[in-house]
């Protein structure tokens, strides 16, 4: 996956940025709220609640409720790092990206 | 039972899917050098244990899932019940016995079938209503042991004698067959076919494996 290829095959580069994006923001999300209060009105703060909120939805939809929240968000991350490969590899599949040789 | 020692046992069995699960350690190390090269500053060493904790995580988000889909079905309230944390700890246990090495995988698949009969003892209503999906996973177990063990062990199902071979045609009673799965490749195999025992007239579906001298017709 160099640079060169990235105007080539922006299909796969385009969703699986944004996923990365998600996945790193929502770790942002989990370090900030180690000194950060839950209610705070920090920008940087809201910026990461408002944009990783959609996905910690969606983890809380098929996680136990005993879970904490941060053990939500970091479900979070690891849904989110293994839809990247599963995207990668659907990818492969498909022969939408070039084969490593 | 406290909810606590429910925590350190699904802990206890993700950190352990995380360090024995070779095949999936060697996936997601790849992956991560792959997809997030620069996370751990290119250090080998921390790849690796981050990618033992994904694998780990994922262990115990996937556990996870029936017993979030149980909670939604029922309407559990704010909390868990603690038939949902049993359905975690369970499906995490299934995953214990679930190998990816020789090595590792008997040991694993010896100790969820010790573990899960553990939850046949408990005799409240809440974990009756959940025994079948129970018994569901302990029979995968059992049938993943003797599968493991070259069938020298014996699934014996309440009320029926134990029977280790069946002939072709016959019903197969074995965890494998209840469960529509294909029987080992020695019972399969087309060279092999049974015998009835000579003892016993009429005994044909006690029959013994032999090594056929000529094709059945």
């Amino acid at each position: 996956m160099s640079g060169g290829s990235l105007y080539s095959y922006w299909y796969f580069h385009l969703p699986n940025f944004v996923l990365a994006a998600l996945m790193y923001t929502l770790l942002g999300r989990v370090l900030l709220g180690l000194i950060v209060q839950p209610d705070s009105s920090n920008y940087i703060w809201r910026f990461f609640c408002r944009f990783t909120d959609p996905v910690v939805a969606a983890v809380g939809a098929v996680t136990p409720k005993d879970a904490a929240p941060v053990v939500v968000w970091l479900f979070g991350v690891v849904w989110l790092f293994w839809l990247r490969v599963l995207l990668l590899h659907a990818f492969l599949y498909f022969g939408a990206l070039p084969r490593v040789t | 039972m406290d909810r606590q020692y429910y925590y350190i046992a699904i802990a206890f069995f993700g950190m352990i899917n995380g360090l024995f699960n070779q095949v999936a350690l060697l996936f997601a190390v790849l992956h991560m050098q792959i997809l997030a090269p620069a996370l751990l500053f290119g250090s080998t060493g921390l790849t690796l244990m981050f990618s033992s904790l994904m694998v780990s995580t994922a262990t115990i988000i996937l556990g996870g899932i029936p017993a979030a889909i149980y909670e939604r079905i029922t309407g559990t309230g704010e909390e868990s019940s603690e038939v949902s944390l049993w359905i975690w700890l369970a499906r995490l246990a299934r995953m214990f016995g679930v190998s990816s090495s020789k090595n590792a995988g008997s040991i694993r698949a010896g100790v969820s079938s010790i573990f899960l009969p553990i939850c046949f003892h408990r005799k409240d209503r809440l974990f009756q209503r959940t025994s079948q999906y129970f018994e569901h996973i302990l029979t995968i177990c059992i049938a993943d042991l003797r599968h493991r063990c070259g069938s020298r062990l014996t699934y014996k199902p309440l009320g029926e004698p134990a029977i280790s071979r069946w002939p072709r045609g016959c019903r197969n009673p074995t965890p494998r067959g209840l469960l529509g799965l294909r029987t080992g490749s020695r019972a399969s195999s087309p060279r092999l076919r049974h015998r009835a025992d000579p003892r016993r007239p009429g005994s044909a579906p006690r029959g013994r494996l032999v090594r056929a001298s000529h094709p059945p017709s």
